[in-house]
């Protein structure tokens, strides 16, 4: 008896990255040098993205239905390449100056990497739980890493009890569903669907079982209070890491679960959704405002972007997929440009208040237009990426019939423009403490500039990017 | 069968509380030895057989020995913290108000849906059967899960150990 589709080529982007972490954990040991390390981790990210190119434009299911190749898979295989590969480049300095032990934070990233591979490459419940599961120890480490830092070591501990409570809805969600339908691929859980399984109780509870898992892992509201801590102590890198890798991750499996695993109870789960959707982005935004540390803003922001993504899965369209999709593209790139602004303040010398940002027009005029930008496009003012990524969703909102959802986003979109404004007018219009310009690392300035590229390209020609999003929705 | 898993689920559901209320770690690792029997009854009715003694040998056995080891080394001195974790205002009730509305929407559930009556036929549950799943249909999930025990050994190591260059006489914080 062999395994079926034991195709290694397929299978090659992960099998690299995997890889790559082990031979990180191994080179620490014998270089003093630790920027050899960021150097051979962006060498292994580049590699596994070259290697997703046999892939490309295929779909097939191997390793016995365990691993799906598909446009979709590749689609967020490149965002997790792409947010490695810069959070890569933001720690280089961090970690130098934390003194964190460098081997081992970057093979962890790049473990947590494959983790959302899998969460992203899978029609199967059993390896989305692992991919979940590998993403998650790793985090918890990597949260944890600042360990004489007493915030740090509570954000890791939190992290690890919630998470692995939440773990254990979402294992027992799929134990319920196992029990009706008795299957853990997704695509024949929909058959059994649409054979008359759906009007079992025990499949409905199992349902709500999934969804709070996964809720729980994009911060969404109810099952948020673990992220404004977690995001506030972890090294900020990490924060950048988790909370576009990790949620983008989580969407993944959630539309995966429940586009391919559950139409059958949509009516369900989309009212569901819409209602998550309208308490994240409400609440994220609220409590964003009186928020005076820039990394709990940057947290609380990211519950209410986390608030507008859940419409594309509210609408459950593919217009709305593919809306998701676009938004979950731009937000990494844009947040990660954010926090590499806020790494550069820290590292200078400043803590991470709002008020630390004084007169950084001044100090650092790129970084200070930058951060600018990205706020602007996480506000949704055009021409920048962040407006098509909201144009989009609230398209589909209003093509599926639910404009009062539509223009709840424009309202929270509204709310959410002073508090990013209060950041831009604190580095404009307070003068420094200390006018000399700040000192930007080349890595820094790197990732700023990569990132600042992609969101005003993004927001110039949209529509090349989102025909191919379209594609990529259409093949779900 | 029915009696198997009541008796399973009892012992599993009381091991497991007796890991939370534990004060002790002695008793929070006996609580989970009891816990694993339970589970491992469990399997039983489940007509797993390989399944439930590998529990038992690996968890109950060799597992719970480590456990045992590390308690002993770590806080065979140590007296339990003074403090208990500080409960929130209304924190039982509402607890208890969302564990009622669960197991009343569960409950009738578990009663009402009719369960697999008839045994499985062959080999299920036996050696062979077990590990030709475990290393063709499910190689992939199994390998994953290796890289999943390799990333959680790497991440203790990091969070417990002491940087060389800064090794002090003080146990490190991470002790967890």
């Amino acid at each position: 008896m062999a395994v079926t589709g034991m195709n290694f080529t397929l299978l090659l982007p992960e099998l690299i990255l995997v890889a790559t972490g082990i031979l990180l954990v191994l080179l620490d040991l014998f270089t003093e040098q630790k920027r050899v390390l960021v150097y051979a981790g962006l060498a292994g990210v580049l590699a596994s993205l070259l290697a997703l190119i046999p892939g490309f434009g295929t779909t097939a299911s191997i390793w016995a239905d365990m691993i799906q190749v598909d446009s979709l898979a590749g689609f967020f295989k490149i965002v997790f390449l792409a947010v490695t590969a810069l959070a890569l480049l933001v720690s280089l300095e961090y970690v130098e100056r934390r003194q964190i032990q460098a081997g081992e934070f970057y093979a962890l990233l790049i473990f947590a990497t494959v983790g959302m591979f899998l969460m992203a490459s899978s029609l199967n419940l059993l390896v989305i739980y692992l991919g979940l599961e590998l993403v998650a120890i790793a985090s918890y480490a990597l949260v944890g890493l600042l360990k004489q830092d007493g915030r740090s070591v509570e954000a890791s501990i939190k992290y690890l009890l919630v998470s692995s409570a939440t773990s254990a809805v979402f294992l027992f969600g799929i134990s319920l569903v196992y029990g009706t339908t008795g299957s853990l691929a997704l695509p024949q859980i929909a058959q059994a669907l649409a054979a008359g399984a759906a009007s079992q109780p025990v499949l409905f509870a199992g349902m709500l079982f999934l969804l709070a898992g996964l809720a729980f892992k994009v911060a969404a509201f109810p099952f948020h209070m673990w992220a404004p801590d977690t995001y506030e102590g972890s090294p900020t890198p990490i924060s950048a890491f988790l909370i576009t890798g990790a949620e983008a991750a989580g969407f993944a499996a959630l539309l995966r679960v429940f586009l391919v695993g559950l139409p059958g109870l949509a009516d369900a789960w989309t009212t569901i959704f819409a209602a998550l959707s309208v308490l994240t982005m409400t609440y994220g935004n609220v409590t964003a405002i009186s928020q005076t540390k820039i990394k709990r803003l940057m947290a609380y922001s990211a519950i209410a972007q986390a608030g507008y993504v859940l419409v594309g899965l509210a609408v459950a369209t593919g217009q709305g997929t593919a809306a998701m999709l676009y938004y979950l593209l731009v937000y990494a790139f844009m947040t990660v440009g954010a926090f590499a602004v806020i790494i550069l303040v820290a590292n200078s010398g400043a803590g991470e208040e709002i008020s630390d940002f004084r007169g950084l027009s001044q100090r650092s005029p790129f970084f200070a237009w930058a951060l600018v930008i990205y706020f602007l496009s996480l506000i949704g003012i055009p021409p920048t990426a962040g407006f098509f990524g909201k144009l989009n969703l609230f398209s589909a909102a209003i093509a599926a019939d639910m404009t009062w959802l539509a223009v709840v986003m424009v309202i929270n979109s509204v709310i959410s423009a002073p508090y990013y404004f209060k950041v831009i007018r604190t580095m404009f219009l307070e003068e420094a403490a200390e006018a000399e310009p700040v000192r930007a690392p080349a890595s820094l300035t790197w990732a700023t500039a990569i990132t600042l590229v992609v969101t005003i390209l993004l927001g110039l020609v949209p529509d090349q990017v989102y025909s191919w999003v379209r594609l990529v929705a259409g093949a779900l | 069968m029915v009696l198997f898993f009541l008796l399973g689920s009892l012992m599993a559901v009381a091991g497991a509380s007796g890991v939370v209320v534990a004060r002790k770690p002695v008793h929070g690792v006996i609580g989970m030895i009891l816990n694993f029997l339970g589970l491992a009854l469990l399997y039983v009715s489940l007509q797993a057989e390989f399944l439930a003694v590998v529990q038992i040998i690996v968890y109950a056995g060799a597992v719970m020995v480590l456990f045992l080891f590390v308690v002993a080394l770590l806080t065979a001195h140590a007296k339990p913290p003074a403090m208990g974790p500080s409960p929130l205002r209304g924190q039982g009730w509402r607890a208890g108000l969302v564990a009622v509305l669960l197991l009343t929407a569960l409950l009738p559930v578990g009663v009402v849906v009719p369960g697999r009556a008839e045994p499985w036929e062959g080999d299920f549950g036996g050696v062979v059967r077990f590990g030709q799943e475990l290393l063709t249909t499910h190689l992939l999930a199994f390998e994953a899960l290796a890289l999943v025990l390799m990333v959680a050994v790497i991440g203790v190591v990091i969070l417990v150990g002491r940087p060389p260059q800064r090794r002090r006489g003080a146990r490190g914080e991470g002790g967890s």
